[in-house]
């Protein structure tokens, strides 16, 4: 059965570039277009992995990562965040916050499976 | 611009013509009463003059200033959100667009996967096809060749029967030679009952049994000669038969060979073109498969660059707020100068300073740093500001860097926690 991965990111292009790499992969995606968002989609979806932007509307990304260690069926969801920001303050908020890797865009689709397969385990 | 009720000229010339006035009168007049109380007249009333063109002239400094001011935020308030949805107009359709190109590509990797996996599912495994090939064309060779064995062996069994039906033929002269032997024997049984008839007639009446038997015998004999000559026809009949079917037989072997001479040529032809086929679509799947290739690693690197998009797209909102608080900015600007009474220097540094702080990219600083660099290297040749006495932007004590702009990363940066 293929893991579900979910991608939040408020650019839709860089939704669906994130798709493709994973779906051709073999993973399942469901996409969301902010923190907000992601969270009314997680109710009670098996999700193995979230993917996350840092900067978007309504509800950022650190937010949203603090928001989903709150919830106890997703407390250990691997959070990758995918975002422009390289500023180290900013990595250390995102992995205070529980995110477990940073990924600097643009990436290479490769780079990207690497990090989930690595995170994402069985 | 701080400017004193004394320092200007609106003061200082009627003063000054009453302050002259006053010294000629006690002059010509020289220091009688009269003389002190007209250039005392006359010093007061310059004096009043000048206070009263002074303070008019201030009254409208400040008006004139309050009208600019105001003006200004006007002009900005109603230029800067035209700016701002310019920018906005521009980073959406930006968007859209890349939006919608990414989708294009997204269907055309899907459609190319799928293709790419049809046709090695196919082939039984990409990897594989040279090998699935050599193996069908290697199957289909044997099978061929299996079928002209087939047929060489059915031609080897029927050139046994056919030497075997030959072998007949000297079995059917033994059995021609035999009915001519029972025809002979018949004959002599013949004769041999006629002398006995002859014999039994010269008997007499002790001869009339043995006459009968004699007849009996006769009877017998022209039987066995019926029977012979029955056999014999039959046995020609036989043999005619073998001969027929002898040379119907080796009719028969005659066109098989033939015909198996055509097949094994046929065959070495449709092997021939299936192996030049194979090989073609060896050849045509190699390449299909490294232009498949290829065409995946271009769309996957035109997908990291439509990643720029969100760069792009976080710069261009981060000026449309920045331009948005604009108006803020030279709002509280006008509020310090009325308050002051006097025109305030823009505090650009103050204002980069805001603006820094809304940066999330390397991208931004660098630029930042490098556009601060150029207007301070710049800044010696702009023609020189005149006695309002704007003070120097402060930006040119703000510490910049001289960076060039960053190079975006075309690579991932991944930072495992």
């Amino acid at each position: 059965m293929a893991k579900t991965i979910m991608v939040v990111d408020d650019s839709a292009s860089i939704r669906m570039v994130v798709g493709i790499a994973l779906r051709g992969a073999g993973y399942d995606v469901i996409e969301a277009q902010d923190g907000k968002d992601a969270l009314g989609k997680l109710n009670g979806v098996k999700v193995h992995l979230i993917i996350s932007d840092v900067n978007m509307p309504v509800m950022d990304g650190i937010s949203f990562v603090k928001a989903v260690k709150q919830l106890p069926n997703y407390r250990f969801t691997p959070i990758i965040m995918l975002t422009t920001e390289s500023d180290e303050s900013k990595k250390r908020e995102g992995q205070l916050a529980g995110a477990k890797a940073w990924v600097v865009k643009p990436f290479r689709p490769e780079q990207m499976l690497g990090a989930v397969q690595k995170l994402c385990l069985p | 611009m701080k400017r004193s009720l004394w320092t200007g000229p609106e003061f200082w010339v009627p003063a000054s013509l009453g302050l002259g006035g006053a010294v000629s009168v006690l002059l010509v007049g020289g220091m009688s009463p009269l003389a002190w109380g007209l250039a005392l007249l006359l010093g007061f009333a310059g004096g009043g003059l000048g206070w009263y063109a002074g303070g008019r002239n201030q009254a409208r400094l400040k008006a004139d200033m309050a009208t600019l001011l105001q003006s200004q935020q006007q002009f900005v308030e109603q230029v800067t959100p035209v700016w701002a949805a310019h920018i906005e107009t521009s980073r959406q359709q930006m968007e859209d667009a890349i939006s919608s190109l990414t989708a294009h590509f997204s269907v055309i990797v899907n459609r190319l996967s799928e293709t790419v996996m049809a046709a090695a599912q196919s082939s039984g495994g990409a990897g594989n096809q040279g090998v699935q090939m050599a193996e069908v064309f290697n199957a289909s060779q044997e099978q061929l060749n299996q079928v002209l064995v087939s047929q060489t062996s059915a031609m080897a069994t029927m050139n046994t029967m056919m030497t075997q039906v030959e072998s007949l033929r000297p079995f059917t002269q033994q059995l021609e030679d035999m009915a001519a032997e029972v025809g002979k024997i018949a004959m002599q049984s013949n004769l041999l009952s006629l002398n006995a008839a002859i014999e039994a007639a010269r008997a007499g009446d002790l001869g009339r049994g043995f006459s009968i038997v004699a007849k009996e015998f006769r009877t017998l004999a022209n039987q066995s000669a019926a029977t012979g000559q029955r056999i014999g026809e039959m046995v020609r009949q036989v043999n005619s038969a073998i001969s027929n079917t002898c040379q119907a037989a080796q009719e028969s072997v005659q066109q098989e060979g033939e015909s198996m001479q055509s097949s094994q040529q046929h065959i070495d032809e449709v092997l021939r073109t299936f192996r030049e086929l194979t090989d073609r679509l060896m050849t045509s799947g190699d390449l299909l498969k490294n232009e498949s290739l290829q065409i995946s690693a271009d769309i996957g690197e035109a997908l990291v660059q439509f990643q720029f998009q969100d760069r792009v797209s976080q710069i261009l909102t981060q000026v449309k707020a920045n331009i948005e608080h604009f108006p803020q900015y030279l709002d509280k600007h006008e509020q310090q100068c009325l308050a002051s009474g006097q025109l305030e220097p823009w505090d650009s540094g103050g204002f980069l300073a805001e603006m820094k702080k809304t940066y999330v990219m390397s991208d931004q600083h660098a630029s930042h740093n490098a556009a601060g660099s150029r207007a301070a290297t710049l800044r010696p040749a702009l023609p020189a500001v005149g006695q309002a006495s704007v003070k120097a932007s402060s930006a040119s004590s703000t510490p910049v860097s001289a960076s060039p702009p960053a190079k975006a990363a075309d690579d991932g940066d991944i930072t495992f926690f």
